[in-house]
C-alpha cells in the first residue's frame, strides 16, 4: 500500500522511504563508537573535497580578517603621528588577539572551526586539525579568551570537539585561587548561554565579575584556563553549598579558530592574563 | 527547450546550491541563522521528484550533515528522509509552480527539519528545545526561505516557476 495518493507515490516510493527511514533509525540507535567511525570514514572519503572547500573558505575569511587587522595596524601607524594614545590602545588589542599563541607555555596546534547548520551544532565543533597534527582525544580546546571544550574524536586531518555547551560537560574550577567548585552547563531557557559553578563551600563569598578558572584536577583541563565570570548567586543550600551563575567568556557558536593543547600538567594562568582584562 | 536540457539546468542549480553551502555559507556570519543551502537543494529537488527519490535524497543530505556535525548521528538522516518524502507528497495538495507556495514550503520545511532533528537527537532539554525552535530555527528558516525565493526568481525559467 502506498502512503501517498497516486500518481505521486507508488509502492516503490513507499518502499524507498521506509528503507531510508529504517537505515536512519539504525544509524541513530547504533553505538557511538561505531557511528563516530562511520562519520570519520565519510569525512575522509566522499566528503573530503567538501570539507576541504569549507576549510579553504574559512581560511579565506581568516585571511580577510587578518588583512583588516593589517589595515588597522597601518591606520594606527598613521594615527601615531597625530596621537600616541590610540596607538597604544590598538597595540594592546592586537596583542591580546595574536599573542595567546606566543604566550602559551605548552605544545599546541591551531585550527579553524568548520561550523555546520545543525540545531544542536554548538554542542560539538568540527576542527581542521587531526591526528596528523598530533591531536588526541581529551585534548583541551581553547580560544584566546578561554575554555571551549575538549577533543571528542580524532580523524587524520579533522577532529570533533565537545564544547562546554554539551550536557555532559564537567570541569573542576577554582575562583581567586582559593575557592573550589564544579562547572556544569546551565539547563533551562537559553540554556546554552550560561554555566553554573556548583558545590562552592557555603562560607565562601564570590563577588560578581570574578573570573572562574579551570582547577587542573581531573586530568583533562590544565590549571588556569578562564571559563567565565561569576554573575550572581542562584542557589544556596543552607549550611552546605552554594551555586553561582557563570557567564562564559567564550561561546562556541561564535568561535572561528582555536588552539588544541597537546600536553598536560601545566599552569596556564599567565597565558590568559591579558585576555582577562 | 528539451526535457533533457531542463534536467541538466535543474541539476546545475542544485550543484550550485551544494557549492554555496560549503563555500559561501561559512562566510555569512553566525552559523545559527545563516541559510542552509543544502536543505534548500533538497527541498527544491523534493518538490520536483517522486516521493521515493526525495526520501533517498533526504537520507543522503541528512547523512552528510550527521557526518559533519556528529551531534546525534542518524537524527539528521531521519529528519531529512521524512522531510523529503513529505515535501514530495505535498505537491499532491499544493501548487508547486507557485513562488509563494515554494517560499512557504521552504520556511515550514526548514523549521520542521530542526524540530525533527531535535526530537530524534534527544540530547536537548525541553526548555532549550523551545528556545532553539522559537529563535534560531525560526531565523534560519526565514533566511533559508528568503534565499530560496531569490534562487527561484533568478532561475525562474530553469526551475519552471510561475510569476505569482
Amino acid at each position: 500500500m502506498s502512503l501517498a495518493p497516486e500518481p505521486y507515490a507508488s509502492r516503490r516510493d513507499t518502499v524507498a522511504f521506509l528503507t531510508c527511514l529504517l537505515l536512519a533509525v539504525v544509524a541513530r540507535a547504533a553505538p557511538a563508537d561505531y557511528t563516530a567511525t562511520v562519520a570519520s570514514l565519510l569525512r575522509s572519503s566522499i566528503l573530503a573535497p567538501l570539507v576541504t572547500l569549507q576549510h579553504e573558505t574559512e581560511l579565506l575569511r581568516v585571511r580577510r580578517r587578518e588583512f583588516e587587522t593589517l589595515l588597522a595596524q597601518r591606520d594606527s601607524a598613521i594615527a601615531f603621528a597625530e596621537q600616541m594614545e590610540p596607538l597604544a590602545a590598538e597595540n594592546l588589542r592586537l596583542r591580546s588577539i595574536l599573542g595567546l599563541r606566543q604566550r602559551m607555555p605548552v605544545r599546541h596546534v591551531s585550527g579553524e572551526v568548520l561550523h555546520h547548520p545543525h540545531p544542536a551544532g554548538e554542542i560539538t565543533l568540527l576542527l581542521t586539525v587531526g591526528a596528523n597534527q598530533g591531536v588526541r582525544e581529551w585534548a583541551p580546546v581553547v580560544s584566546p579568551r578561554g575554555l571551549v571544550g575538549h577533543i571528542q574524536s580524532v580523524d587524520a586531518e579533522t577532529s570533533v570537539a565537545l564544547a562546554w555547551t554539551h550536557p555532559d560537560f564537567r570541569a573542576s574550577a577554582t575562583v581567586m585561587d582559593s575557592i573550589a567548585g564544579i562547572v556544569v552547563p546551565r539547563i533551562g531557557a537559553g540554556a546554552t548561554s550560561f554555566l553554573e559553578l556548583r558545590e562552592v563551600a557555603h562560607r565562601a563569598e564570590i563577588p560578581s565579575g570574578t573570573i572562574v578558572h579551570t582547577a587542573g584536577l581531573g586530568g583533562v583541563y590544565p590549571r588556569g584556563i578562564p571559563i567565565g565570570r561569576v554573575r550572581e548567586l542562584v542557589e544556596e543550600r543552607e549550611g552546605w553549598s552554594k551555586t553561582y551563575l557563570v557567564e562564559p567568556v567564550v561561546h562556541p557558536a561564535t568561535v572561528s579558530h582555536v588552539l588544541v593543547l597537546l600536553a598536560d600538567g601545566v599552569d596556564l594562568r599567565r597565558a590568559f592574563s591579558s585576555a582577562e582584562r | 527547450m528539451t526535457r533533457g536540457a531542463d534536467r541538466y539546468r535543474v541539476a546545475l542549480v542544485f550543484g550550485l546550491l551544494v557549492l554555496l553551502h560549503f563555500s559561501v555559507r561559512p562566510a555569512l556570519g553566525n552559523p545559527r541563522w545563516a541559510p542552509d543551502f543544502l536543505l534548500l537543494a533538497l527541498m527544491m529537488f523534493a518538490i520536483r521528484a517522486r516521493p521515493g527519490h526525495a526520501a533517498i535524497a533526504g537520507f543522503i543530505v541528512g547523512l552528510v550533515g550527521d557526518a559533519m556535525a556528529q551531534v546525534a548521528f542518524g537524527a539528521g538522516a531521519l529528519a531529512h528522509t521524512v522531510l523529503g518524502y513529505l515535501q514530495a507528497w505535498g505537491k499532491a495538495v499544493f501548487f508547486p509552480d507557485n513562488l509563494l507556495v515554494n517560499a512557504g514550503f521552504f520556511l515550514v520545511g526548514a523549521w520542521v527539519r530542526d524540530l525533527l532533528v531535535l526530537l530524534a537527537g534527544g540530547q536537548t532539554a525541553p526548555s532549550t528545545m523551545l528556545w532553539q525552535l522559537g529563535t534560531w530555527s525560526l531565523l534560519q528558516a526565514v533566511a533559508t526561505a528568503t534565499v530560496g525565493v531569490i534562487i527561484l526568481v533568478v532561475f525562474r525559467r530553469w526551475l519552471m516557476i510561475g510569476s505569482t
